[in-house]
This record gives C-alpha cells, sequence and structure tokens, in this order.
C-alpha cells in the first residue's frame, strides 16, 4: 500500500469519527499516538491552489495528552474513502477467514454477516475478489469446545469477570483448580492460551487453552489493567520468552539428513555435521515439555545430551509410558 | 511558498486537487499544484513527474479518466470507481472489524496482513459515516497470528506480501533426500499451516505444475520473480481449493502409516483430548473420565512427539503391530539414554 493511500484512508477515519481522543485513533488506525501525530504534521503540507489558509488540511487537538480530541479540518473532500485496492480486499477476506476459525458461533455469524454485506456494497474487481478468491492462509480449525472456550473466555476478557478454571499443568502433572483474572486470549505458535493473573500462582500466568479442563466465570469482578509486557510471567512456550537453557540433541545418521534440511536457517541453532554421520544441533530451550516430545518422536535416533536434568525427566517419562504398555 | 514538496505531499496534493475539482483538470491547472509549480524546474521535468506521480495514484487501484476533448489533455477522477460505497454497519460489525483490527495489527508482528489490513479496516471504519468505532472500545482482545514456528516469519512475510500482490517469487529450495538447493520459482496460491508448519501451495513455473513447498525447507531470501513489475501476474484458478493438496491427517497418512489407530488417554488428559481431537476425529469417552482416540492412519514418530506430552497417561490399544513398535522404539530409547542418565 502506498503511503498516500494509507495517509488518505487515516484523513477519512479522522473525518468520520471527529472529535475522537488521541488514543483512540492510535489504537484504531494501528499506530502510535506519536507516529499519528506525525503524519498529521505531514498532512498539514497538503492543499489546493490558491493556498488559502483554508485550502490546506488542518488539525486541532482540543485537551492534553493521550485523551486530547482531534479534528481535522479542511478535509471533507476525502470524508469519504478511497475504495479498497485488490490487495486491501484479499487482507480483509484472509483476515475474516482466519479469525473464523478460532470463532465461537455467535461470532462466526457476525462475520458470515459482514462478509455478505460487504458483498452486496462492493462491486467490481472487489467483488469479484471477495466472491471468487480461493482461500489464502488457512490454519486448522479449532474443535467446537475450542471455540466455545475462546467465546466464553472473552466475553469474561470483555466484562473483566474473574474465572474458575480446572488446568492440567504439564509441569505438575496434574489437575488442580484455579481462580484467574482473564486478560486476554493469545495465538502464540500453534496454540491458544489464556493470559490470565493467576490467585494461586500470585502473578500473571498463560494457561494453554486446550489444557483447560472447564472454565466457570464467577461472580466478582476486577478492575486491574494487564501488565503492558504481556511476556512477562511464565511463558511456556517454544516460540517466545526468554530460553532457559541449551538443548544439545545427536541425531543418528538414519535421521540427520531429515533434520539437518529442517532446522538450516533457523535462527539461534548450530547444527553440527559430525563425521560419522550423524548430526548434534544446539538451540535455545524454550519451552521443556516441547523438547521431550519432539526428542521422543524420534526414538532411539535421537539422544538428548543438554540439559542434564531434562535427559532424566525424558529418561523418566519413557520409563513411565512402558509401564502403561507393560503392567 | 515552498520550494521542495515530497513525493508523497505532491500525490496527495494532486489527489486532492482531482477531488475537489468540478472539471477536468488541465495541465494550466495542474501547474499551479505545489510540487509541480516551481518556476526554476524546466517544464518538460515537471511534466514527467506528474506523469510519474498519476501512474504511482493508479497502481494505488485509482481510476483517472484522460480527458480527450480537450486541446490539451485533461485528467479527471473516476468518482464512482474510487470512493468506497456508504456502508451500513451494526454496532455488532463495527465492534467485529475492531477486535479483527486489534487481534491481528496490535503489536508490531502482524506479520503479511499488517499494512493491507489496517488500510481496508480504516476505510471500513470511515465508510461507515459518523459512530465508525464502536461506542465502548475493548480494552483487551483475542490476539491472532499466523507465525507458527520460530524462522519461518521473514518467509511467511515475504511469500504472503506476494500472495496479496499476485506476484511471483523466487527461493532456493531443498527438496526432501536431495543434496543441496536449487532455484524455484512459484506463484504463490496459498499459504496452509499442517503439523506446525507452513507450506507454500502454488504453480511452479519452470515445472508448470502444481506444487507444495516446505517454508523451512526454503534457504536463504524470498525475493521477487520479477522485482521490477507493478501489476499482477496471476490469477489463482478459479474454485481453487488449497486444502486438498494437503491430507487431513493429524499425525501423517501414507501406505506405510498404520491403520485403525486406537490410543487410550486417562481421565486426567482425556479432556484434552477432547478439547483438541473431538469432532475431527472419534473419540469415545469411559465413565470414569479416560478417553480412546481412534485415528483412521498414524505415522509412529509423528504420535510419539505428541504422546511425548502426556508422561504415562497413555497407552496404543490398537494395532498390535504399532503397540509393539512402540514398545520397542521405547524401550531403545531407554537403553540410548540409559548409558548416561544414570
Amino acid at each position: 500500500m502506498s503511503e498516500v493511500t494509507n495517509l488518505v484512508s487515516l484523513v477519512s477515519f479522522l473525518v468520520a469519527n471527529e472529535g475522537i481522543s488521541l488514543r483512540d485513533a492510535a489504537k484504531a488506525t494501528h499506530r502510535t499516538p506519536a507516529r499519528l501525530l506525525r503524519d498529521l504534521e505531514r498532512l498539514m503540507m497538503c492543499g489546493v491552489p490558491p493556498y488559502s489558509p483554508s485550502d490546506y488540511i488542518n488539525y486541532s487537538l482540543h485537551g492534553t495528552g493521550k485523551a486530547a480530541q482531534v479534528r481535522v479540518k479542511f478535509a471533507g473532500h476525502f470524508a469519504r474513502p478511497l475504495n479498497f485496492t485488490p490487495q486491501e480486499t484479499l487482507a480483509l477476506k484472509y483476515a475474516l477467514e482466519h479469525f473464523s476459525r478460532g470463532a465461537d458461533e455467535q461470532t462466526q455469524k457476525q462475520i458470515d454477516g459482514l462478509t455478505n454485506m460487504l458483498r452486496e456494497a462492493l462491486h467490481g474487481r472487489v467483488h469479484e475478489l471477495l466472491n471468487d478468491a480461493a482461500k489464502g492462509f488457512v490454519t486448522p480449525r479449532q474443535t467446537e469446545r475450542m471455540r466455545k472456550l475462546i467465546g466464553m473466555l472473552s466475553e469474561a476478557i470483555e466484562d473483566q469477570q474473574l474465572v474458575e478454571i480446572e488446568y492440567y499443568s504439564a509441569h505438575r502433572a496434574r489437575l488442580a483448580r484455579r481462580i484467574v483474572h482473564p486478560f486476554g486470549v493469545l495465538e502464540i505458535g500453534a496454540h491458544f492460551y489464556l493470559y490470565a493473573y493467576c490467585n494461586t500462582a500470585d502473578a500473571t500466568r498463560h494457561f494453554r487453552l486446550d489444557r483447560i479442563r472447564s472454565a466457570d466465570p464467577i461472580d466478582k469482578f476486577f478492575d486491574e489493567q494487564p501488565p503492558k509486557r504481556r511476556d512477562e510471567g511464565k511463558m511456556e512456550s517454544l516460540f517466545h520468552g526468554k530460553p532457559k537453557a541449551k538443548l544439545v540433541v545427536r541425531f543418528s545418521k538414519q535421521v540427520a539428513r531429515e533434520v539437518i534440511d529442517e532446522w538450516s536457517d533457523s535462527p539461534g541453532v548450530k547444527i553440527k555435521q559430525l563425521a560419522d554421520g550423524r548430526a548434534q544441533i544446539e538451540t535455545p530451550l524454550f519451552n521443556q515439555f516441547w523438547a521431550i516430545g519432539f526428542v521422543m518422536g524420534f526414538g532411539q535416533h535421537a539422544e538428548l545430551l543438554e540439559p542434564k536434568a531434562l535427559r532424566d525427566e525424558l529418561a523418566q517419562t519413557v520409563r513411565s509410558s512402558l509401564s502403561a504398555h507393560t503392567e | 511558498m515552498r520550494t521542495s514538496v515530497g513525493t508523497t505531499e505532491r500525490q496527495l496534493n494532486l489527489l486532492s486537487a482531482l477531488l475537489k475539482a468540478r472539471e477536468p483538470l488541465a495541465w494550466d491547472r495542474i501547474v499551479q499544484i505545489e510540487g509541480y509549480n516551481d518556476p526554476a524546474t524546466p517544464i518538460r521535468s515537471r511534466q514527467k513527474r506528474f506523469e510519474r506521480d498519476l501512474k504511482a495514484l493508479e497502481a494505488s487501484g485509482l481510476k483517472i479518466v484522460r480527458q480527450k476533448d480537450f486541446k490539451h489533455a485533461a485528467y479527471e477522477i473516476d468518482r464512482g470507481a474510487c470512493l468506497l460505497p456508504a456502508l451500513g454497519l451494526s454496532d455488532e460489525q463495527r465492534l467485529l472489524m475492531y477486535r479483527v483490527g486489534m487481534a491481528y495489527l496490535e503489536d508490531d508482528d502482524a506479520g503479511p496482513l499488517k499494512t493491507h489490513l489496517s488500510s481496508a479496516l480504516m476505510k471500513l471504519q470511515a465508510g461507515a459515516g459518523s459512530d465508525g468505532l464502536p461506542a465502548r472500545l475493548p480494552r483487551t482482545f483475542v490476539r491472532r497470528t499466523l507465525n507458527r514456528r520460530r524462522g519461518e516469519s521473514a518467509q511467511l512475510e515475504a511469500i504472503g506480501a506476494a500472495l496479496l500482490e499476485r506476484r511471483r517469487v523466487s527461493f532456493q529450495y531443498a527438496g526432501r533426500g536431495g543434496k543441496g538447493s536449487e532455484k524455484r520459482t512459484v506463484a504463490p496460491y496459498a499459504l496452509v499451516s499442517r503439523r506446525g508448519g507452513w507450506y507454500l501451495v502454488g504453480h511452479d513455473v519452470d515445472r508448470d505444475a502444481e506444487r507444495t513447498f516446505r517454508l523451512s525447507r526454503i534457504r536463504g531470501k524470498v525475493t521477487p520473480a520479477n522485482p521490477r513489475a507493478n501489476q499482477p501476474e496471476y490469477e489463482v484458478p478459479a474454485g481453487y481449493d488449497p486444502e486438498r493438496s494437503f491430507s487431513a491427517e493429524v499425525f501423517g497418512s501414507g501406505e506405510n502409516a498404520f491403520k485403525d489407530v486406537r490410543i487410550r488417554f486417562d481421565a486426567e488428559v482425556g479432556f484434552v483430548i477432547e478439547n483438541e481431537f473431538a469432532g475431527i476425529y472419534e473419540t469415545r469417552t469411559r465413565r470414569d473420565g479416560a478417553v480412546t482416540l481412534c485415528l483412521p492412519q498414524a505415522y509412529p514418530g509423528e504420535l510419539l512427539g505428541y504422546l511425548g506430552e502426556f508422561p504415562g497417561h497413555w497407552e496404543v490399544l490398537h494395532p498390535p503391530e504399532l503397540r509393539k513398535l512402540i514398545v520397542d522404539r521405547l524401550k531403545a530409547s531407554l537403553k540410548t539414554l540409559g548409558g548416561r542418565a544414570r
């Protein structure tokens, strides 16, 4: 998208939402308040002949700080936004499709309604793309149970209502009840997480949604805001947070090629091809449970070398799994 | 009068003049617009600049009509084609748009949808007229992301942008089992996430056939095949369904996969299986809460990678050959670890 169309969209948005606060305008237009003000300054340079003061776009702030109300003047010619470009149409279509894969029934209906309304209102190429374009970003659809859970938690988040969850902690390998203050549902990597303050832990936590057995809102509400940094608290994810340690795994020559192909170019990963055909990878360890599953998947073709504690845990996991089949 | 006007400001001036004009703009009026009105610059240079700007606006999707009835060419914007029609959005729909924006665009890692989706949502919210935003803005959100694996985001972003623009891409690709990598040029049709990784599905130009590429096997950067192209280079075939190129089986499929697989999970973790697979695969829940997961087919490596998350909570029931293989692999794993673990 060109800078021109971005700035025109911004003006159209501000004309339509006269008096919106700087904070809300920045959030809704997906930029920081400082960037919004910079963009407005640029727009003040734009005008038409004969260049009297009222021929230049202008803006004013009423009030102070991020609560100040923004008013744009002399921009009536941008009151109606420019039509969608094909790229914008596709981006919107792809985002709505992707969003619906984790949405509950009610949200799904709203998405269908919005898409149908757009199909009817828009014409030409944009209409064709909305109707005919194939799917662009395809991720697995969540189960009905998960989508219901996401919908229920979203409502509790909105209402700032406490929720009692029954959660299976892989770390403790047991189910436990906790009362949490839900702040957000986040999709990270291949999983959804509930980001919440946990009364039991007295800290923020990320709870994997598929590990929540039950979730019930209780008749209590909270006022506090979530911490600004979302990675605060214990982040049990492979993809985010600070690495806990270094994971070192050696692979047999039968699977070495596959591992090298898979892990080459991954950030932070060192690969050694050993003289006897075996391969060894070193990678930051973000999530011990993922690491155990990953190494177990290769069976005898992978040997976890470091960290020592995780090697012992893996051995214990293998023993437990064996005993379930032999006792 | 300012003597230097940036490209963006100049194009905005031109667009403003086109939108405000009640009749086609001829050169005698264009030459008054800031950016084209510098008398020190030769007229031919200013005309060239104007033509470049006109092309840039047209490349942004604007339709500008050249009138030929006049003595000199004159230009008029096609308002019907260029402006978004009035949209009647309900409160729910306004809130939904706001949520979608926050879900993908709140932070900087929004990926390939970022710029175009942001602009589309701003236009929708502006097109809805006054009260384009919901009366009460939610403070917390469902946050969605397209990123799946560490290391894939750069490729995902480059291919995603090309997919939106309908541009061909080139990259070095290391095929399975092959030595080294070779250059591939592909028209992207879709990006599909399966088993934790992203795949590109598209038309391989050199092989003149549809092919699937795993992003983790792409070496180096993904670049535009034709960097100078400024128009879409291909169309995705009508009715194309990218999911047809993939097996729906989570744990793999093929001739060598084990068939009719059944795994029992105890009551402690049975609900996790239902959360993840109910409605996708058959699940049988016992009174005590234990759940049996029934898979049409599966490969042992893919299965063990998943089962490792539930130490001691699962048992392979069927087929007996898979059970024996799993037990043998667990024993072999323990032997591998045994030399050092204790």
